[in-house]
């Protein structure tokens, strides 16, 4: 979607991006400031930004935040490990879907995140118990659009790297499906970050034991405000810049692919 | 032809089935056999069964059941509306889409639960919050289908339209919305598991009541059967919930080529 096949008849301001976020901020502002909601529940934005700066100060928060993404960088590197062959091998062969699709559609509405109560019975409050859970909770995106990917694959190109002697099913692989399959993947793994963070986040306020998810609910606990809207604007700030971030890299380092991540 | 059929039948029944019947066979042998734990930590398929009949005799089951599913059918009724009518006005109108994108861009891959202490703070720990986040977490897949449909709208069939003389009010309704409402569809599917999804895990996260909080308490007073009794019942219901919008989605999108989508 672009602002060339929009359906308007005239061009729309320039201005109007930054007056719809200037509008939000203007009434987060200043309708506690003027009374319309407790300034006890929801604080002014300057005072949350102060917050925020308190925030970089605290060790304990970069320390939890480091945590969080160290769990988070090996359950979505685990996920990706497990889900993109699996997925690929459905889309090449239709036994292997017949059992896995059931299976993916049936656990497609379970709240994946709540499961952390079990696996934390099972083993323990650590790092295994929340890598589980976030492996638990993006790999169904990542399955589905590598199966996507690799189904969408033109056969001729795979009779015609066996006919130019490409004959192992691993060189096969490696060579044609994979790389014709990676535009669709790549699409799945933008949604799988967005799910794992939350996945991530979801546990951490559930079972509070360390991690930027129990560090943010503390400062519920002590009543302390805007602690809480600093941290959960920080955090949606930095899912919304690894978003940002992936889209730009794979536009960038996947040349040929036209279209929408 | 009528054998191809009725063997066609027996596979889709055969793969209906089947996970649920590996789900049981795997989850009865490693309890059978404490892979994951032993019996307190990992009961059998018989014993949460047992722990479910318990709590649907005294009527809790049905109970907090219930109030889940009425949060989520009102989180997602209020998604519903709101997306689709914010995704008709960014579809269809420049200006604004121009001012409403980089709140969207920035909001909609943000991990909505982040948000959940804000809301208690702002919206109290009764149901409200719990609505709440349903809301956040539904209310983007349905905007974003919508005004992604909405504004591939194809410009002759408002021309056609206007030339038949149909009212500009009404193009609306007569054109606009019937072409959105595959994206609009497709949408609110994600949207109703979202919603699903974000109420339970702020019951569980905060509450008094629903099938989160009841498996939030059972985790802290041990009573571990009832976890799984509360897991496997918001499985059920999502599942039920999934099924029933795409049968809806069947009967309203019968003409269109959306509905070719299982």
């Amino acid at each position: 979607m672009t602002a060339a096949d929009a359906p308007a008849e005239s061009r729309p301001n320039p201005l109007l991006p930054f007056t719809g976020i200037a509008i939000v901020l203007l009434v987060w502002e200043f309708s506690p400031r003027l009374g319309l909601v407790s300034s006890g529940s929801v604080p002014p934005f300057s005072d949350v930004v102060v917050a925020a700066f308190g925030l970089f100060a605290d060790r304990d928060f970069w320390g939890n935040l480091a945590v969080s993404a160290g769990r988070w960088a090996v359950g979505l590197i685990l996920a990706i490990a497990i889900g993109v062959p699996l997925g690929v091998a459905m889309g090449r062969n239709r036994v292997l879907f017949a059992l896995v699709d059931p299976l993916l559609t049936m656990s497609y509405p379970v709240p994946k995140a709540a499961l952390i109560l079990i696996f934390v019975l099972w083993w323990g409050a650590g790092d295994l118990s929340r890598i589980a859970i976030i492996i638990m909770g993006c790999l169904i995106p990542i399955v589905i659009s590598s199966y996507h990917g690799s189904r969408a694959i033109d056969n001729r190109l795979v009779w015609s790297a066996r006919a130019l002697g490409t004959r192992s099913s691993a060189a096969l692989f490696a060579k044609i499906v994979f790389p014709a399959a990676l535009p669709q993947i790549c699409a799945g793994l933008r949604l799988a970050i967005a799910i794992s963070i939350f996945t991530l986040l979801a546990s951490e306020l559930l079972i509070r034991q360390s991690g930027i998810g129990s560090y943010m609910f503390t400062f519920l606990d002590d009543g302390q405000t805007p602690q809480v809207w600093a941290c959960a604007a920080l955090l949606a700030t930095i899912a919304f810049l690894l978003d940002l971030g992936y889209v730009r890299i794979v536009h960038a380092s996947l040349r040929w692919f036209e279209g929408d991540v | 032809m009528s054998l191809a059929l009725a063997r066609a039948g027996g596979w889709r029944i055969a793969a209906a089935v089947y996970p649920f019947v590996l789900v049981l066979l795997v989850w009865w042998q490693c309890s059978a056999h404490g892979l994951l734990g032993n019996a307190f930590v990992f009961p059998s398929p018989a014993r949460v069964w047992d722990s479910a009949t318990v709590m649907f005799a005294d009527g809790t089951l049905a109970a907090q059941t219930l109030v889940t599913l009425g949060r989520v059918l009102a989180a997602f009724a209020i998604a519903f509306v709101a997306g689709a009518a914010i995704g008709i006005l960014v579809g269809r109108i420049a200006s604004v889409r121009a001012a409403l994108r980089p709140l969207i861009a920035f909001l909609f891959p943000t991990p909505k639960i982040a948000l959940y202490p804000a809301m208690l703070i702002l919206l109290g720990l009764g149901t409200q919050s719990k609505i709440g986040l349903g809301v956040a977490e539904a209310i983007f897949p349905i905007l974003l289908g919508t005004a992604a449909a909405a504004s591939q709208v194809e410009t002759r069939l408002l021309w056609s339209a206007r030339a038949l003389g149909t009212p500009e009010s009404r193009l609306l309704w007569r054109i606009v919305l019937p072409a959105a409402l595959g994206g609009l569809m497709t949408g609110a599917r994600i949207a109703l598991v979202g919603a699903l999804i974000g109420v339970f895990l702020g019951e569980m996260i905060a509450g008094a009541d629903g099938l989160g909080h009841m498996m939030a308490v059972s985790y802290r007073t041990l009573r571990t059967a009832d976890m799984y009794v509360a897991v496997v019942t918001i499985s059920v219901v999502g599942l039920c919930l999934d099924r029933a919008f795409l049968f809806a989605r069947e009967r309203l999108l019968g003409w269109s080529a959306e509905s070719d989508f299982a």
